[in-house]
């Protein structure tokens, strides 16, 4: 699917985890598509052993561009370090499984959303919605329609953080 | 100084400055106390003065300076705007369009002016209030002077920002992607028909990409056009004086090799300058001339530009660089039999630094390694050749487009890599009887030459593969040393559209690029200098 032909500025994609509910600014978002497999992402050397990386899912191509695939739900639950790779080269979900593409000037973002569901919440919802500050890393702040928190996400500083996993030589934790 | 190469580029300017001095005159017509668009028009004319004064057309020079004298009087309000005057300045105007024609044409400027001249100087000469004496009008000169308004033309050339090109290419690189996706159905039973079509393809698209490269070209003295005053300053700080001299400035390469040069080259001479040339006062006494000379050579070899940068200053003390080497922690014993080739090239090792006294920008250590690591990112090379006071040269080789390159793919855990062909010395499969304990790896014998052996798979954290007697190993030459790789098995070669990784996988250790398959699997390219240094 494409993105909204009508998607304006403030307007968020909303994804839906299992415990938590995310909201991306729309306006970044090129594309919400289905693929079969995700493919590895090489790092080779040491990485610094207190990095966290498998919020990375892996990578996908997206006309002709590799585009690094992350998982929302991963990143902010942080689990346990793994040191290694995969001895196989694909990971494959059940199935096909949605990814929004996201893309701002010349930096691009896969967000993973799997089989989880995706709805908009528009300008003009949001203009009745309070943006909560939030302290927590990579969010913008919390909006709170109908009791449900919802996230907005902090894409550069995931980018960032992503960028400084892959760079194995500047490892730095976010 | 040969001027003829920046003609058409000096056509190209005065066409659009005389399509923007036709409109404002109009303007001006229309609105005759209009000071801005008498700005515009001086400016214009100014810049077609500046230009045509630089190439040698001095009657066009000063044509336009007269024309500017016109409109420096109107603005000083000596004279008044009238249709006199206006008829003179559109005059003025089609007679350089006339000139530029004569120019594009080769044609010598030998047009009589003499009537229009004289008008402009009626016209000056006028006071202001006072009714100016009917003056003929000028008579159109027997060729070529039409008045603009008569004819419509489009210039030849046009200008086009470098970001379309990028685009262009990598549309190339998609249809590459698609062309080889064709192929691999036509591996498949399809009538002889489709197999023709995906051949007659795959020729045009290599025809587009061969377009492409070619305008993407540039010569590489548009890279080096600030290099003369960066020497002189350069100079000026550090108490120097050196002249710069470039051969084969319109050697072109593709763009994108050129912007992988910018930072090298200006460090290459800052080094030249900072540790190469001597002071005056130095060089008197060593029986040079005061004055140190950098000359920069550039020369197209098959698929390669050599680029030489030689300085005749004090050249490079080796005996101080092996003490240094040692310093550094490499061993007495290595360096002592170290060729001069690559001992020499130790200063670009990180944190090496031969400098007695560091300056603002040189001196850290940090720099030449950078600048080896950019040359060799793109799959070229850095030699370094010196001489004990008489000077350094410091030999890039390049090669001449970097966006399609012959790759050798390997597989690990049926992940497909690439390596760049112009690194690999020789693939070959190496029983594991014949691989020795070493350290930090270990090692086989080829050709009498002890080749240390590295698993692409150890360095990319996977676990090794059961035992086999034989191991297949890609033979690499990088980062001045020869290693073997061990991989899980060969997959032949192809051309690649490597594009550069963008972020946020930008700094990924060991990755040069990636390109992208035809059934969409992305491979990337690894650097050979990196999978050596771990």
């Amino acid at each position: 699917m494409s993105a909204h032909p009508t998607i304006r500025d403030g307007d968020k994609l909303i994804i839906y985890s299992d415990n938590e509910i995310f909201a991306v600014e729309a306006n970044i978002v090129v594309e919400v598509l289905e693929t079969e497999q995700f493919f590895m992402l090489p790092v080779i050397a040491s990485p610094s052993p207190h990095s966290n990386r498998e919020f990375i899912k892996g990578t996908m191509t997206h006309r002709g561009e590799v585009i690094v695939v992350i998982d929302l739900s991963l990143l902010f639950n942080s689990p346990p370090s793994q040191i290694g790779q995969r001895d196989d080269n694909t990971i494959e979900d059940d199935g096909p499984c949605k990814v929004a593409i996201t893309r701002k000037d010349a930096a691009s973002l896969g967000i993973y959303i799997g089989k989880r569901k995706l709805s908009f919440l528009w300008k003009e919802e949001l203009s009745n919605l309070e943006l909560k500050p939030s302290n927590e890393d990579y969010t913008l702040g919390l909006i709170d329609p109908s009791g449900k928190k919802i996230r907005l996400i902090d894409w550069q500083k995931i980018l960032t953080k992503t960028q400084d996993v892959l760079s194995s030589r500047n490892m730095s934790l976010a | 100084m040969d001027l003829s190469k920046y003609k058409s580029l000096f056509l190209q300017e005065t066409g659009e400055h005389l399509q923007e001095i036709s409109k404002e005159l109009i303007h001006l017509e229309g609105e005759p106390h209009n000071s801005a668009t008498l700005d515009n028009l001086f400016r214009h004319f100014h810049s077609i003065k500046g230009m045509s004064a630089s190439m040698g057309y001095e009657v066009m020079a000063s044509l336009s300076h007269k024309l500017e004298d016109i409109l420096d009087a109107i603005r000083k309000k000596r004279v008044a705007i009238s249709q006199e005057i206006m008829d003179v300045l559109l005059n003025g105007s089609d007679i350089l369009q006339a000139f530029a024609k004569m120019v594009a044409d080769d044609k010598p400027l030998d047009m009589d002016i003499s009537f229009l001249l004289s008008r402009i100087n009626t016209v000056l000469t006028a006071k202001e209030g006072v009714p100016q004496p009917s003056i003929p009008s000028a008579p159109i000169p027997p060729f070529s002077v039409q008045p603009a308004a008569q004819g419509l033309s489009l210039p030849t050339m046009i200008k086009v920002d470098s970001g379309i090109f990028d685009g262009f290419m990598g549309a190339v690189g998609e249809l590459f992607t698609v062309g080889s996706r064709l192929k691999e159905f036509t591996a498949k039973s399809y009538p002889v028909e489709f197999h023709e079509a995906v051949h007659h393809l795959g020729k045009t698209i290599e025809g587009l990409n061969q377009a492409v490269i070619t305008a993407r070209m540039i010569p590489f003295d548009e890279l080096t056009q600030n290099l003369p005053r960066i020497v002189r300053d350069m100079c000026k700080k550090a108490g120097k004086d050196a002249d710069l001299v470039l051969h084969g400035g319109d050697v072109k390469l593709d763009r994108a090799v050129l912007e992988h040069l910018t930072d090298p080259l200006v460090h290459i001479i800052r080094n030249a300058i900072d540790h190469g040339i001597e002071s005056p006062e130095e060089r008197i006494q060593s029986n040079k001339p005061p004055k140190g000379r950098i000359t920069i050579a550039v020369a197209r070899e098959r698929d390669n530009v050599i680029i030489e940068i030689t300085d005749d200053g004090r050249g490079i003390d080796t005996n101080r660089l092996k003490e240094k080497a040692v310093q550094s922690g490499i061993s007495k014993e290595k360096i002592e039999i170290m060729a001069d080739r690559e001992l020499l090239l130790l200063v670009c090792a990180p944190g090496l630094s031969l400098a007695k006294e560091i300056t603002e920008t040189s001196g850290r250590g940090v720099g030449m390694d950078v600048v080896k690591g950019n040359i060799e990112s793109i799959g070229g090379r850095l030699e370094i050749s010196s001489q004990l006071n008489k000077g350094t040269k410091i030999i890039l080789e390049l090669p001449v487009t970097i966006s399609i390159i012959k790759v050798l793919l390997i597989s690990i855990s049926n992940q497909l890599f690439a390596l760049p062909i112009s690194k690999v010395m020789k693939v070959i499969d190496v029983h594991k009887s014949d691989i020795r304990d070493g350290s930090p790896y270990p090692y086989f014998v080829y050709k009498d030459t002890e080749i240390p052996v590295i698993g692409l798979r150890n360095l990319l954290m996977m676990p090794p593969l059961e035992d086999r007697d034989t191991l297949p190993v890609v033979i690499i030459d990088a980062k001045d040393k020869i290693s073997a790789i061990v991989v899980d098995d060969f997959e032949g070669e192809m051309d690649a559209y490597v594009k550069p990784l963008s972020r946020p996988m930008v700094r990924m250790n060991g990755i040069i690029g990636v390109t992208v398959l035809g059934d969409g699997r992305p491979v990337f390219l690894l650097d050979p200098a990196a999978l050596i240094s771990g």
